[in-house]
């Protein structure tokens, strides 16, 4: 059932061309089914550059339509989520790429524009 | 609004992978106690750090008498939205103890902080703990056992100087222009003030100044070139920017109503004085020119007259459009307040006056180009021009006497008007006597009026309609809707907004002689709309026509130049001051901001 609700949503946000957010858990599932990489990102509430991330960089076309097919995308507030552990941090906003066995890939430090966000992902998805 | 803030943000990030200092690096807190024991708390941020301002905390901890008495803390600055500190911050702590404490004491002191890298992490919330052994002996004694506000987000959002009205995380379009000076490059500016200027010249506050210069070339008599209408006309738009410049930048700069300068009712008075006097001279009862010993000192050849009672009659009327503030001219002027840089804000208000005049300088060439050949049809012109002046004189007498007797001295005028076309003669020409015959009854229709205590200009026989089908169908409507309820002093408002505490608030701030503050009246308020939106709100004016002590504090509370303000409040009675609408607004563009709140 809570893969039927992903999918629909899946499809919905492709559509639409939004960043799909899904918890941890989920995420581990999903990315074990699909062979797609998790990207965690750690926010809070009130970081200029988490909202520059979500606002400007996230809400680009491209940027959201790569995230939806390569990756599965968790967004984590450190003030209100647990935070799955060995992720360390020294602000937010801070990414970290995973595999499907929770192994790290990469980790970035603060925001990045669009252009570089996109060529980091690219970067990643090489890698592996 | 946020977008393009966030937007640019982006600028500042790089395209490397930036390295990020690790937050004990990125900000290294202080605090030192002194022999008087206050105490200087300091945050020493790296390069490319910058703190949150309402992040910032500073409490005693342990409970033993000693409070916090003052916290002083730097001016912040407003970055990509929100007030923070850009440069390493020093706070001055005073303390004071209750009456049942002395000897030396143990204070733990904590300072709390959280900022950002400019290049786009933003660090966690810190804090660190001091300790002291504080001499009590050395404090003053806390006047009420009452806990002060410790942290200085609270202190700031007192409302208690105008400059914390302004310490919002948004900024409003007034504020926006300031900072625009306050970063632009000069042509940009100037350029941007020009186009501002333009648009003020299609609000009704330049109207006034149509039949004066139009006047004042026609005047000039027969067969005036082209060539000298434009320098005229230009001398004239030059002594307006100047004369304007000076009282914005002294008005800027004493942080004085602009409005309270240019309003005294003497000051009115003896400048209605003398567009009378320039009237009759249209009228050809005498030749207004300088005294002949002065011209020929002047020049010799007495062709310059004209120039010099243009420039000055240019001069004068800068008093005419003053009332007229409109957001770029406030943005100007808390430009030039907030910094003191009188020369770029004059530069920007000069700029504006004189993309104002432009258009002047237009009708004043058409006017002397237009002009019809000498003849009976020229006394005709000039008459006109003549009531016009007249016009203007009684429209500045509005902003001191009442209604009755402005509206009484433009029916006279009307009459007489009438009178001359010809209204009583009988071999005038029925063109003529039919525009003869409207303006004597519509002026009768005015003097009828005022008789019947109406003040209305437009529609004078108002009060023979009766008032429940004066708006046909949607008499209903106006029946329902709330209405303003009027303040004079910052007693009233006060005790009104603790009244209406956990309410919208929208505080109008009006006055009889301001143009468009009237203009908003009657075409954005009386929206339909609008006014069932406006229900929403409490609704207070500030009717500051007297302009007196009282309404001064009031205006320079809320940090307004001059009517017309729109100040809104949050239900805490906060001043959303990124809200302030200053000028004359559009029903449409209103409805959408009201939707915003």
């Amino acid at each position: 059932m809570k893969k039927i609700v992903f999918l629909i949503s899946l499809f919905l946000s492709t559509l639409f061309a939004d960043v799909n957010w899904v918890d941890y858990d989920d995420a581990i599932e999903l990315a074990e089914e699909e062979n797609k990489i998790i990207m965690v990102m750690l926010s809070r509430e009130g970081c200029s550059g988490c909202e520059y991330m979500k606002d400007i960089v996230f809400e680009n076309d491209d940027i959201s339509a790569l995230l939806a097919k390569k990756f599965i995308s968790v967004h984590v507030d450190i003030q209100q989520d647990f935070i799955p552990s060995g992720l360390t941090y020294i602000g937010t906003p801070t990414f970290y790429f995973l595999d499907k066995d929770e192994k790290k890939l990469e980790r970035i430090d603060g925001g990045k524009n669009a252009k570089s966000f996109m060529d980091l992902l690219k970067k990643v998805i090489a890698k592996n | 609004m946020k977008k393009i803030i966030l937007l640019l943000l982006m600028a500042t990030f790089v395209f490397a992978a930036p390295k990020f200092l690790m937050p004990d690096e990125a900000f290294i807190p202080s605090a030192k106690i002194d022999e008087d024991m206050n105490i200087q708390a300091k945050i020493d941020i790296a390069k490319d750090i910058y703190l949150y301002e309402k992040e910032i905390g500073i409490k005693i901890l342990n409970d033993n008498g000693v409070t916090i008495k003052e916290i002083k803390s730097p001016k912040s600055v407003l970055h990509h939205d929100e007030m923070v500190f850009l440069k390493s911050p020093t706070f001055e702590i005073t303390l004071q103890k209750d009456s049942s404490v002395s000897g030396v004491k143990n204070v733990e002191l904590e300072l709390s902080y959280q900022g950002c890298s400019e290049q786009g992490l933003c660090y966690e919330p810190l804090s660190k703990k001091f300790t002291y052994e504080v001499d009590t002996s050395k404090l003053s004694l806390a006047s009420s056992k009452e806990v002060p506000k410790l942290d200085i987000a609270a202190n700031a959002a007192e409302p208690s100087q105008v400059e914390n009205t302004k310490e919002s995380t948004d900024v409003s379009e007034s504020d926006a222009i300031a900072n625009t000076i306050g970063s632009g490059n000069i042509t940009l500016i100037l350029i941007t003030f020009l186009g501002f200027g333009l648009l003020l010249a299609m609000t009704p506050c330049v109207f006034p100044m149509i039949p004066i210069i139009s006047g004042l070339i026609v005047s000039q008599g027969n067969g005036i070139t082209t060539r000298k209408a434009f320098a005229l006309s230009l001398v004239y738009v030059l002594a307006m920017a100047v004369a304007y410049t000076i009282a914005g930048v002294l008005a800027g700069l004493f942080g004085a109503n602009l409005q309270a300068a240019l309003q005294t009712p003497w000051v009115i008075y003896s400048f209605s004085f003398i567009f009378v006097a320039l009237a009759f001279s249209m009228f050809g009862f005498y030749e207004l020119k300088l005294p002949d010993a002065l011209v020929n000192k002047v020049s010799s050849s007495g062709n310059r007259s004209g120039y010099v009672g243009v420039a000055i009659m240019g001069f004068l009327s800068a008093l005419i459009v003053g009332p007229c503030v409109a957001a770029p001219l406030a943005g100007a002027l808390v430009y030039i307040g907030q910094t003191g840089d009188a020369v770029l804000g004059g530069m920007a208000l000069f700029s504006m006056s004189i993309g104002m005049g432009i258009p002047l300088i237009v009708v004043g060439v058409s006017a002397g180009k237009f002009m019809p050949k000498p003849g009976a049809w020229m006394t005709m012109v000039t008459a006109i021009f003549g009531v016009m002046m007249l016009g203007v004189a009684i429209w500045m007498l509005e902003r001191v006497v009442s209604y009755g007797v402005t509206n009484a001295l433009y029916a006279m005028l009307g009459l007489g008007f009438a009178i001359y076309l010809g209204v009583f003669e009988k071999e005038s020409h029925v063109f003529k006597k039919s525009v003869a015959v409207i303006v004597f009854i519509y002026s009768l229709a005015i003097f009828m009026g005022v008789l019947a205590g109406s003040s209305s200009l437009i529609k004078p026989l108002g009060f023979l309609v009766p008032s429940t089908t004066m708006q046909g169908g949607v008499v209903q409507d106006t029946d329902t809707h709330k209405s303003f309820t009027k303040v004079t002093s910052i007693a009233e408002l006060d005790k009104l907004l603790a009244e209406n505490k956990g309410k919208k608030v929208l505080l109008d701030f009006y006055a009889d002689w301001c143009t468009a503050c009237k203009e908003l009246e009657h075409v954005t308020f009386a929206n339909v709309d609008v006014k069932n939106k406006m229900d929403e709100f409490v609704l207070i004016q500030a009717d500051v026509t007297l302009n007196g002590e009282n309404e001064k504090a009031l205006s320079s509370k809320y940090g307004v130049f001059g009517p017309p303000a729109l100040i809104f409040f949050d239900e805490n009675s906060e001043v959303l001051s990124s809200k302030t609408i200053i000028g004359f607004i559009e029903p449409a563009e209103f409805l959408k901001h009201l939707n915003q709140l």
